[in-house]
């Protein structure tokens, strides 16, 4: 089957918004069945793991991993991928390290060691660990979606013209059929 | 209130929580390899019954070492 051409236009640009938000580089570049999917299964995956997790596995804390590593939040840099959705817990650590109250109604903002230690009581040690598993998988699957936006799909095949590095736009040339004359 | 509130954790197995990981990842995956639609649907459908295959096949493994131990 060949594959249909792949304009990648500002490929940088597309590459920062597909991490903006999951999908929205590739229907920036045109790409828009990509797009919907990317969107649907990274989008869906983040926010039903936070639904399981009852909104409190997504959180950031300033803490230095080498000297307080129980306090180190390992899964925020699988997170963090998500783009937009995953932001504010960033941004919510920022303002407490600053000494400011959440903001957001509190969306992602690190919950009070009494919240969290009675998470597992409350929600069952299935939910919240399929909660921190769901929105880290999903930071991560963006990864791939963000190269995607940047380099095209990976198994382009060698007749086919690489990324344009510049902002301007071009084409890169599908596959021609078995049999067409190049 | 939480939607989670009208679900009891107990009732559900936790193998139905694969189901969406294994969804997610293959159609994710396949998708940034290649780039027609139809193609795109091959792909993860055979990676995802590949992947699900591979779990099934190790829980069968790990299973019947458990019973013979």
């Amino acid at each position: 089957m060949t594959e249909p051409p792949v304009e990648l236009k500002n490929r940088y640009l597309a590459a920062f918004l597909a991490w903006l938000v999951p999908g929205l580089g590739h229907w920036y570049q045109g790409r828009k069945v990509k797009a919907v999917l990317y969107g649907v299964c990274i989008l869906s995956l983040f926010f039903a793991g936070l639904i399981l997790g009852d909104w409190k596995v997504v959180y950031w804390r300033w803490v230095n991993p080498l000297k307080n590593s129980e306090q180190f939040c390992i899964n925020y840099p699988g997170q963090f991928f998500a783009g937009l959705a995953a932001l504010p817990g960033l941004l919510q650590a920022t303002l407490k390290w600053y000494g400011f109250d959440p903001i957001l109604w509190g969306y992602l903002a690190e919950p009070s060691q009494n919240d969290i230690n009675g998470l597992y009581p409350r929600l069952g040690s299935k939910f919240v660990e399929m909660g921190y598993l769901y929105t880290t998988i999903a930071g991560l699957l963006n990864i791939l979606a963000i190269f995607d936006a940047l380099e095209g799909p990976a198994n382009r095949t060698e007749t086919e013209a690489p990324a344009s590095a510049t902002a301007s736009t071009q084409a890169v040339v599908a596959t021609p059929a078995p049999g067409a004359v190049s | 209130m939480s939607p989670l509130a009208l679900i009891n954790p107990n009732d559900v197995h936790t193998y139905w929580f694969i189901l969406p990981l294994v969804v997610a990842m293959s159609c994710v995956y396949s998708a940034s390899r290649v780039e027609a639609p139809r193609r795109i649907a091959w792909q993860s459908i055979r990676l995802g019954g590949m992947i699900l295959g591979v779990l099934a096949v190790t829980m069968a493994i790990l299973l019947m070492i458990n019973t013979r131990v």
